[in-house]
């Protein structure tokens, strides 16, 4: 004691400390009879290492003597000779040594843990890549959070419905930015490529392309724009001559020609606007909002955009552009909105359509759903919130498997605690043995699933829409959480066994009293039964997916859409001429049936297909329904059933002007399907004032004309061909590049100039589902992940627990218990925890089901077919699991069990 | 056997405990054998050995006194005991021994 405080007063008086961490470290380690010495000896260095060197130097090499001093000189605990110590580094090499020699020893345990882990560990990863991807959309961009979009928000015309269109006038950004000086930048862009298309200059590559944006020179104030080559992609855009593409579009023109200074021409209404290629720019990465092929100043289709004293893109009510501003660090985007809503009341006084503008943060827009005219279909954070608990629920799954296992060969060990202990180990070392143990076991299946990773990512990339590479790892910081996760888990699955069997007392488990802990018991069933709950739980909602898609893949447009080939009539596609190509198509023996329409299914950025409609035996009163176009063949090749009147007649040009009504339509005038037939019926063609009239001459069940998500709204089908946008082929057989070769062919010869763009059906579901397809199919891998895992635990468990019933197992076979007898004993006891944690999950799937479907307008019944189904599927695994590990035991014969006792 | 041998560093230290005399303890002893030996040694290592050397009976220490440069700390000063000397000769005359058993060949070629 007396030493002690001398020590410190002395050191007061030297003018430097050597460092604190170095001191700490000796004297928690160093033996304290040698303390005195040992430390004396490197304070002495220490100050002639200042007074010769530098502190600097002195203090490092303090460190490094110390640490030498405490790792590799064992004999610094030394007190006497008859009482050794051990260094630390001794210490670790033996923990090691005996973690090793029990995963060894245990090869069935350590196998089932070790794939486990690797399995939830890869699953962690593949989720965590998902999720970052998805939770940094649009940050490529520069200052993305300052970043805003203007969308109006308005009450439709007639029945008041709000409605959000993500665009926004083209003078209300710039006006903006003059009235307010904390809004830094401001550009706006449109998107169209359709009805024109593409060509280059000897129009042998000609394509209709979507991707076609026309932006304001300041882009690259906003948003990114890296081109290949390094070059100045703002000072392209400012000459309305260039074009930027990107490397897909380079490659699909030119092929592997240097691109820049070609020629590519944008086609529309007859007019040709030629571009020079100004350079070529990176395509954008998966995660952002809206993916430009083509950029270029939208100054240069001004012929088409100023026609009739009318400047489309300047100006106050016709909402063009996608606009974007960025405002200055810290200004309160709520200012913005008040700013504009200000602004646009003064200005469009005349409006009487209430509306109020809307901002979106950059990152935002890809969750935000609902808005019409979106540039790509939004993401759901419902998805990443469940993505993310099912992450989290594997791991759990796979450490319970461990804790398990580990609790169950406890008694084993025991002795092994008891036997260390006698021989003076602490307590606490005993904990860390046991939590290094399980430490290394996830370090081994850590490395396990870096290389299971590396094998499924391509699937994963497919399936998930994505373009991860190992490497992808490297840059989302991916480490820190990683490292958690791991040292989480760790001491999540090591802890019970840690902190359990080091509480053992030595006398008694030496002595063979140990018996498994009644608490141990219930603790493990405890486990097993939320481990399968959790297990039927996602089997029970991959069952109520899986019967929302076949739904959906059973609505009336969706049900033959593999065999579907949709072909776009373009622009310039003469309607007087398709019977020429129909007539060629006809003969070839694949081809079924064609069809002419509306561009089905309807995706909600198409934009509007509602129009107001008046029914002149009702009053004046507007209804605002859906009008759709098509050809009589139409309705019978989706085989749309007919409540009331005919269908359209084929080659009957009187139908052009009839309509046929759904359902929902005639709901909404409140009368009978048959009371429809008959009636006139006025449609206002949107902006032009044009009142088509015609008669209604049929009433149609409802179809889903778009996604499940939304209500069927009332709808009206014009049997008017030369309107339609798109011909549907249905054809037959399963090899279809022959007669797509054929159609192309015979549609050159009738449209030369016009490009046979086509695609199936099935592909226009999938974006209109991408999502929920997305979420199917990782249901599916990851609930067959979690029902191995399970399975896994459950199989050594039972083999555990068969194990040490050998015994008991023989004494009732010789008393004469039949096999089936035993296989019930042995069977019984998991299945009792299986039933239980059944009825466990069937609540939690009700809740979670119910608010997946509550996204969907039309949507399946949970019906006891599927929650029984999941239940007999795990009640059949488990038999199958527990049953062959019991089955050996039972039909081994007695004496070789007992013989040895 | 084991009690009476020396290690080659163990040597080295006893060697320069008994240069320094008086003031043998461990900083001047990790300097006198870096000067002796041209080497770089770990002042823990220079501890183990003396400790094991004093185990052995080769040597003995003593406290000695506190000063400033130590923090307040003693020094433990060794001295080598006449079991100590007794080993190191043995070692010496080991080596003289097969010293001069080696054949002229083998020294003149060095």
């Amino acid at each position: 004691m007396f030493k002690r405080r001398y020590t410190k007063k002395l050191n007061a008086f030297m003018e430097h400390n050597p460092p604190r961490i170095a001191k700490y470290l000796l004297r928690r380690f160093c033996h304290v009879t040698l303390l005195e010495e040992i430390e004396g000896d490197l304070d002495e260095q220490f100050c002639e290492r200042v007074n010769t060197k530098n502190l600097y130097n002195a203090r490092v090499f303090y460190l490094k003597e110390t640490l030498h001093t405490i790792l590799f000189s064992g004999r610094t605990h030394e007190q006497s000779t008859h009482m050794r110590g051990v260094s630390m580094l001794d210490a670790f090499k033996h923990f090691l040594k005996i973690s090793f020699r029990n995963l060894k020893s245990n090869p069935t345990s350590s196998l089932i843990n070790i794939t486990g882990l690797a399995l939830s560990l890869t699953s962690f990863l593949l989720i965590y890549l998902y999720l970052y991807d998805e939770m940094t959309y649009d940050t490529f961009h520069r200052d993305p959070e300052n970043t805003y979009r203007i969308s109006l928000a308005y009450k439709r015309d007639g029945d008041g419905v709000v409605e959000i269109d993500a665009r926004a006038a083209g003078l209300w950004a710039v006006t903006l930015k003059d009235i307010m000086p904390e809004v830094k930048a401001v550009t706006r862009f449109s998107r169209f490529g359709y009805p024109g298309f593409v060509k280059d200059a000897k129009g042998d590559n000609i394509f209709v392309e979507q991707q076609f944006f026309w932006a304001d020179a300041n882009y690259t104030d906003i948003f990114n724009l890296a081109m290949i080559d390094g070059s100045d992609a703002a000072g392209i855009l400012k000459d309305p001559q260039n074009l930027i593409i990107n490397e897909t579009i380079a490659s699909k023109y030119f092929g592997k020609d240097n691109p820049t200074g070609r020629t590519l021409i944008y086609s529309r209404d007859g007019m040709d606007f030629s571009f020079i290629i100004g350079g070529v720019m990176k395509n954008y990465p998966s995660n952002a909002h809206f993916h430009p092929d083509f950029i270029a100043n939208n100054v240069a289709l001004n012929p088409f955009w100023k026609r009739d004293g009318d400047d489309r893109v300047n100006h106050w009510g016709d909402r063009f552009t996608y606009s974007f501003i960025q405002l200055n660090d810290g200004t309160d985007p709520a200012k913005a909105t008040h700013v504009l809503t200000e602004m646009l009341r003064e200005r469009m006084k005349e409006r009487t359509i209430p509306s109020n503008p809307i901002l979106t943060r950059l990152t935002d827009i890809h969750f935000t759903e609902g808005m019409l005219i979106e540039l790509e279909t939004s993401g759901d954070r419902l998805y990443l919130y469940i993505f993310g608990s099912i992450g989290i629920l594997i791991l759990v799954i796979a450490s319970i498997n461990y804790m398990n296992l580990a609790t169950a060969r406890s008694i084993k060990r025991a002795k092994e605690v008891g036997l260390r202990k006698t021989l003076g180990v602490k307590r606490g070392s005993l904990i860390l043995q046991f939590l290094g143990e399980s430490f290394l076991m996830i370090a081994i299946a850590f490395v396990f699933s870096i290389f299971v990773l590396i094998f499924i990512l391509p699937a994963f990339n497919e399936l998930a829409g994505k373009s991860f590479t190992i490497y992808s790892l490297k840059t989302s910081g991916i480490w820190i959480s990683l490292a958690g996760v791991i040292l989480v888990l760790a001491i999540l699955s090591g802890s019970y066994p840690a902190f359990y069997l080091s509480r053992f007392k030595p006398s008694e488990v030496l002595k063979g009293n140990v018996v498994a802990h009644g608490g141990a018991e219930t603790f493990r069933r405890m486990l097993v039964v939320f481990q399968f709950a959790i297990t039927i739980l996602l089997i029970i909602s991959t069952a109520v997916i899986r019967n929302q898609m076949s739904l959906i893949q059973n609505t009336k447009l969706a049900q033959h859409d593999d065999q579907i080939m949709t072909i776009r009539l373009a622009g310039l596609v003469d309607r007087h001429k398709f019977d020429g190509f129909r007539q060629l198509a006809m003969k070839h023996p694949a081809v079924n049936q064609m069809a002419m329409s509306s561009h089905f299914p309807i995706q909600e950025n198409f934009g509007w297909n509602d129009h107001p409609v008046v029914i002149p035996a009702f009053g004046k009163a507007e209804h605002i329904w859906d009008e759709f176009k098509c050809d009589g063949e139409f309705p019978l090749m989706f085989a749309l059933e007919l409540v009331a009147g005919r269908q359209f007649m084929i080659d009957n040009p009187a139908d052009s002007s009839n309509y046929i009504i759904n359902e929902s339509a005639v709901k909404d005038l409140g009368i009978t399907a048959e009371k429809a037939i008959g009636l006139e019926i006025e449609s206002k063609v949107c902006c032009e004032g044009v009142n088509i009239a015609g008669t209604i001459i049929g009433v149609i069940k409802d179809f889903n004309y778009r996604t499940v998500r939304r209500q069927i709204s009332p709808m009206m089908l014009n049997c008017n061909a030369l309107q339609a946008e798109t011909v549907n082929i249905k054809l037959d057989g399963h090899n279809y590049s022959d007669v797509i070769a054929y159609l192309e062919k015979s549609w050159k010869s009738v449209y030369a100039s016009s490009p046979f763009e086509h695609w199936f059906m099935d592909d226009e579901f999938e974006k209109l589902y991408r999502g929920e397809i997305r979420m199917q199919k990782l249901s599916n891998y990851f609930s067959a992940f979690t029902i191995v895992i399970a399975c896994l635990g459950l199989f050594g468990l039972a083999s555990f627990t068969t194990e040490q019933k050998t015994k008991e197992i023989g004494i009732r076979k010789v008393l004469g218990a039949s096999v089936g007898q035993i296989l019930t004993l042995l069977t019984n006891r998991f299945v009792r925890l299986i039933v239980i944690s059944y009825t466990i999950a069937i609540p939690a799937a009700l809740f979670a089901m119910r608010s997946w479907l509550e996204n969907f307008s039309y949507k399946v019944d949970l019906d006891w077919l599927t929650f029984s189904g999941a239940g007999l599927l795990i009640l059949v695994l488990t038999y199958l699991t527990v049953g062959a590990v019991s089955a050996k035991a039972a039909l081994q014969n007695p004496v070789d069990i007992m013989r040895h006792e | 056997m084991k009690g009476t041998y020396l290690g080659e560093f163990e040597e080295v230290v006893l060697l320069a405990v008994g240069i320094l005399g008086e003031d043998a303890y461990g900083v001047a002893i990790r300097k006198e054998i870096e000067k002796q030996t041209k080497r770089s040694i770990n002042i823990g290592a220079v501890h183990t050995a003396l400790h094991r050397l004093e185990e052995k009976g080769c040597l003995k220490s003593e406290f000695g006194e506190a000063t400033l440069v130590r923090g307040g700390k003693r020094k433990r000063n060794f001295t080598i005991t006449a079991y100590g000397l007794k080993t190191l000769k043995k070692a010496l005359d080991l080596r003289n021994n097969m010293w001069s058993q080696c054949s002229n060949v083998v020294i003149q070629k060095s």
